[in-house]
């Protein structure tokens, strides 16, 4: 069939228009007394999503450097202290750097504030009157009055910039740095 | 019905009161509905999914009246609408409904004197619908904007959103799909 031809044929077949059934219009009816057209927006569809997208992105971003801002402003001081307290005589002679076995570790809640404990004993000498605590806390936690006693404070930087309670690096770091003031000078005569 | 007798309730039915005036509302359906149902019968070649169609067209084309801006015709803004309802139509036939074969429906076929006639006419409008329905939708659409509603390629590529080339590049496929299934077929056969 070449081009002519089948342009004839198709228009005289494509031509012809078919009556669409009248009962339509009562559906058309029907439907549209379901799906009323809502208020008009202020502004139109194919920008709609771009006009949400933008204030939420905006909001997002500006929530982001707020909290960023926030966190750096309020960085925590993560200079810790360590208390040594119940400082027995025997100490200077019978803890030392070397061998200090840290024979308990517990969080005490101190003031309402959590605190990690260690204790220490001398070798040979287990008894709880002999033992050695060790309190590490931020340096914002202030101990009570009565509870500093014979408490030495041994003030200590923490390797973290967001510390709020004694993490594990800085309980390695009060050992190290009370160890090394037990081996300079012994706790007896501090 | 002329365009100029349309035009009124047009425009009164775009001021947003289409749903609340049914008589405006109802003389663009019956200015509109036999092109918009014959466009989506050749189109889905069913007379069922056809007046669906041609349902949902004129719901959409009421309630959405007011995204009509009149930056081009009101027929190639429907005609959009319409194209993009069959496409739809047919994307939702082949993912739900594989098995549904095309109907030929006997509404398409002429209504001759003779009896030899009316079949001949009847199995030549088959044949021609069933060439239609082989085409794929994207080269369906320009052959029955171009023959049914006489549309210019440039106005094809504005309802389907396409070059006037790409409409041209189309319609010769279709062109050569169709003569190809046409072959015995003459006009005036």
């Amino acid at each position: 069939m070449n081009p002519q031809e089948l342009e004839r044929l198709l228009r005289s077949e494509l031509t012809r228009r078919e009556s669409a059934p009248v009962e339509l219009w009562s559906g058309i009816r029907q439907a549209m007394s379901r799906e009323r057209p809502g208020p008009r927006l202020w502004i139109s569809r194919r920008w709609l999503p771009w006009a949400v997208a933008v204030p939420l992105l905006a909001t997002l971003i500006f929530g982001a450097v707020s909290v960023v801002q926030s966190i750096s402003r309020n960085r925590v001081e993560a200079a810790l202290q360590a208390y040594v307290s119940r400082v027995p005589d025997t100490a200077p002679t019978t803890i030392t750097a070397a061998g200090l076995p840290v024979t308990a570790e517990r969080t005490a809640m101190i003031a309402g504030q959590p605190v990690t404990q260690l204790v220490f004993y001398p070798e040979g000498n287990r008894t709880p009157e002999s033992g050695v605590s060790l309190f590490i806390f931020n340096s914002r936690f202030r101990l009570p009055a009565g509870r500093s006693g014979s408490m030495q404070m041994v003030p200590f930087q923490c390797s973290k910039q967001v510390c709020l309670a004694a993490c594990r690096r800085c309980t390695e770091q009060a050992i190290k740095t009370v160890v090394a003031s037990f081996a300079s000078a012994p706790l007896s005569q501090q | 019905m002329t365009t100029a007798s349309v035009e009124p309730s047009l425009s009164r039915v775009a001021e947003g009161r289409g749903a609340d005036d049914p008589e405006s509302a109802f003389l663009l359906f019956t200015s509109y509905k036999d092109r918009v149902y014959s466009f989506a019968l050749r189109f889905v070649g069913d007379k069922t999914r056809a007046a669906d169609i041609t349902q949902d067209v004129f719901v959409k084309l009421l309630t959405r009246l007011g995204d009509y801006r009149g930056d081009s015709r009101f027929e190639t803004w429907l005609y959009r609408i319409v194209a993009n309802a069959c496409i739809d139509d047919l994307r939702r036939a082949k993912r739900w409904l594989p098995w549904l074969a095309t109907e030929n429906h006997p509404a398409l076929a002429a209504n001759g004197d003779f009896a030899y006639q009316r079949i001949e006419n009847r199995q030549r409008s088959e044949a021609v619908q069933r060439a239609i329905s082989n085409l794929s939708p994207s080269l369906r659409a320009p052959i029955l904007l171009r023959y049914m509603e006489d549309l210019s390629y440039e106005e094809i590529g504005e309802v389907l959103s396409i070059s006037p080339g790409t409409v041209a590049s189309r319609l010769n496929r279709a062109h050569r799909a169709l003569a190809k299934q046409l072959d015995g077929f003459r006009e005036g056969f």
